[in-house]
């Protein structure tokens, strides 16, 4: 069965090859091996591993009466699904009883069944708490993986769903790190319009899907959220025009209700400034303003055209944005003091929506294509020359934003037909839907 | 959630003469007969080429923009199998891309102007950046609605007729604030339509400033696509939405 293996191996080798792939990537040193790093996974690229995830045991003297053994089993398939890097290992393919072994795994079954990972679980219910133990082992290695923050350490959680999922993500980001060399992304969260049939919420989304908690409700519309350093930023028809406000530890502040618009809010990464789309004076232009006061620091565009969408560079050196100036809403890059304009996109026609990675690498944004239909690219903004495609033929694809760690992308998709947020690789290459009920829109992923 | 068809950018107010061209030429083609994939494909085939050869012209022109349209309705409905249909409008995109090429004799437009880092702002300013009082918009009765073209804040002659009768009112009823909601059709991004629904308020309230009524008495508000006043997803529901509505404050 070894020759399974292989496979799967040089399977792996093969799609960090392929295509538009840059090999380069592919860096394995003796060095990030003995520090858990199999491959460095960038935006451009996907490597996948196949993992298995034997039932939770049982090892405590109570029954599982609450379910525990398939949360613990749904919470871990369900986030690394959602991850992109992993595939399960079919279970038909286990070896036979794997409960029998305990939490010591026989390596030889699990490495001729041909998976390279395996995560084992155990719990107790002891009264009002569980006592949970997750472990990862290295099947190629035939060894237990020491993860990081004791997250496969036994640990007593409260009987909370919420606790308990929190425990598993902490695991899974952390499994996550062992094979790819930076910690995953649950935990974090995305901000969201949700359409409902009274007007438009702001809520979050949790990062693997299973709740959405609605922030900003009521009656009227909110739009355009932007989550950042712990605090949102949204447009609200809530006194009458589109003005800007924060959203902070259950507190609704109004920072801009200047005559016209107030909108597409984003805080510098320093949380220093935030620019702000503002018309008071007759056109739609860029501002920096001050992210607690609101206080207007500097206008940064100064021009008849339409000037929206700014995102920052990670550096915080440069601003990219929306503008028609030359007829057609393009990407373009100024410096952050407004200096230095230059138009960064010349495909299609009409592009919008950017957001810059958080490794600065690449700007995602939407386009639409020579058949109407909005889909999901990325730019390289030091070579304007790359660009990427990330969606095809899937009805309209909009709003990118990137994870905080910049490998993944969430976006709004209407390919069902109803409009739901979805996460993709930086690539595209693994597109994966998180929402459901319909009415999502312009998703802004916390950094 | 958004139609795919998004409001172009550029110039061009709707051009009825080419729209109308658009109509004839496809009954002439779908009269025409001739059934099957391969005519069909041939024709699609045809008019890309022709129309990216247009494209690298670089011109801004109604036809490419309607050609460019066609074309991809005419995609569709090759995909759905309706190859005569599909045919018809291949063909009448093709006749519009030619008439863009055309335009401006087959030779390539002119280089945009380089970007201009301080170009000088045209509409009204008004640089009172205080917070504008809340308010609840609502109906005015009396007053008339504005319509513009495609992606255009212009105002035509013909809207300038409705603002002039809505501004003896306005005059009449200095004790109304009034507030000036721009709405566009529902062809593009949330916030590029959100941009060019303020324009389209903005543009209006710069006429009724230069008529002598006060700021403080304006309220420029764009919403976007968000209040449709048509559902209808044809150029007459597009053109019933590019909007802008007068109301009162509460």
């Amino acid at each position: 069965m070894r020759w399974i293996n292989t496979i799967i191996k040089l399977s792996s080798l093969a799609l960090l090859t392929s295509g538009s792939v840059t090999a380069t990537a592919w860096s394995q040193s003796k060095d990030e091996a003995a520090e858990g790093i199999k491959v460095e996974v960038n935006p451009s690229q996907v490597t996948r591993f196949v993992i298995a995830i034997p039932t939770a045991l049982n090892q405590g003297t109570a029954l599982d009466t609450i379910g525990l053994s398939e949360q613990l089993g749904g919470t871990l398939e369900q986030s690394l699904k959602i991850s992109g890097y992993f595939d399960l290992l079919e279970r038909e393919l286990y070896p036979a009883d794997p409960t029998s072994e305990g939490m010591s795994p026989k390596f030889v079954n699990w490495f001729n069944s041909g998976t390279q990972g395996l995560i084992k679980s155990s719990f107790a219910i002891e009264g009002d708490k569980v006592r949970v133990t997750l472990k990862l082992f290295d099947v190629d290695e035939k060894k237990s993986v020491s993860l990081a923050e004791g997250v496969d350490q036994s640990t007593t959680l409260a009987r909370d769903p919420k606790a308990i999922r929190a425990h598993v993500h902490k695991f899974v980001n952390q499994v996550i790190k062992f094979y790819t060399g930076t910690v995953g992304f649950f935990g974090s969260k995305i901000a969201a319009v949700r359409k409902g049939a009274r007007g438009k919420s702001i809520v979050y989304v949790s990062t693997d899907g299973r709740s959405t908690t609605s922030v900003v409700k009521g009656t009227k519309t909110n739009l355009l959220p932007h989550l950042a350093a712990g605090k949102l930023f949204f447009t609200s028809y809530r006194d009458g025009g589109p003005h800007l406000f924060t959203y902070e530890r259950g507190k609704i502040k109004k920072l801009s209700s200047r005559r016209g618009l107030n909108m597409g809010a984003s805080l510098s990464p320093d949380g220093r400034l935030l620019v702000a789309v503002l018309s008071y004076q007759g056109s739609s232009d860029l501002y920096l303003l001050n992210p607690n006061s609101g206080e207007i620091l500097r206008r940064l565009t100064r021009h008849k055209s339409i000037d929206i969408s700014p995102t920052w560079s990670p550096d915080g050196k440069q601003i990219a944005f929306v503008s028609d100036r030359e007829g057609s809403p393009q990407l373009w890059v100024m410096n952050a003091d407004g200096s230095n304009k230059r138009r960064l996109t010349y495909q299609g026609k009409y592009n919008q929506s950017p957001d810059w990675s958080p490794k600065g690498d690449q700007i995602a944004y939407t386009s639409r294509d020579e058949n109407f239909v909005f889909d999901i690219f990325t730019i390289d903004p030091n070579d304007p020359s790359q660009v990427r495609r990330l969606t095809q033929n899937q009805g309209n694809n909009e709003e990118p934003s990137f994870s905080p760690d910049g490998r993944h992308i969430v976006f709004s998709s209407a390919r069902t037909g109803r409009s739901e947020l979805y996460i993709m690789t930086g690539d595209g290459f693994t597109q994966r839907r998180l929402t459901k009920g319909g009415g999502y829109l312009t998703p802004s992923w916390g950094r | 959630m958004r139609n795919n068809n998004t409001e172009m950018s550029g110039s061009s107010a709707w051009n009825w003469g080419v729209v109308s061209k658009v109509i004839a030429l496809s009954l002439i083609a779908h009269l025409s007969g001739c059934s099957g994939a391969r005519p069909a494909k041939d024709e699609l085939t045809k008019t890309i080429a022709l129309l990216e050869s247009v494209r690298k012209l670089g011109c801004a022109h109604d036809s490419l923009s309607l050609a460019e349209e066609s074309y991809a309705k005419a995609q569709k409905l090759f995909d759905q199998k309706k190859y005569d249909e599909a045919r018809a409008q291949a063909s009448a995109a093709r006749e519009l891309a030619q008439e863009a090429s055309d335009a401006n004799g087959g030779k390539p437009c002119e280089a945009p102007p380089p970007p201009q880092d301080t170009a000088p702002v045209e509409l009204p300013t008004d640089d009172d950046d205080s917070a504008v009082e809340p308010f609840e918009a609502i109906e005015a009765p009396d007053l008339q609605t504005v319509y513009f073209g495609f992606d255009s804040s212009k105002l035509s002659d013909g809207s300038i007729s409705v603002i002039e009768e809505n501004l003896a009112w306005i005059r009449d009823h200095r004790e109304k604030r009034v507030i000036v909601e721009g709405h566009c059709d529902s062809r593009g991004t949330l916030e590029y339509n959100l941009a060019l629904s303020d324009r389209r308020a903005s543009s209006v309230v710069g006429y009724l400033k230069s008529a002598g009524i006060e700021p403080r008495r304006l309220e420029p508000v764009g919403l976007g696509s968000d209040q449709p006043a048509s559902y209808r997803q044809d150029a007459e529901g597009y053109r019933l939405n590019r909007r802008v509505e007068f109301k009162v404050a509460r």
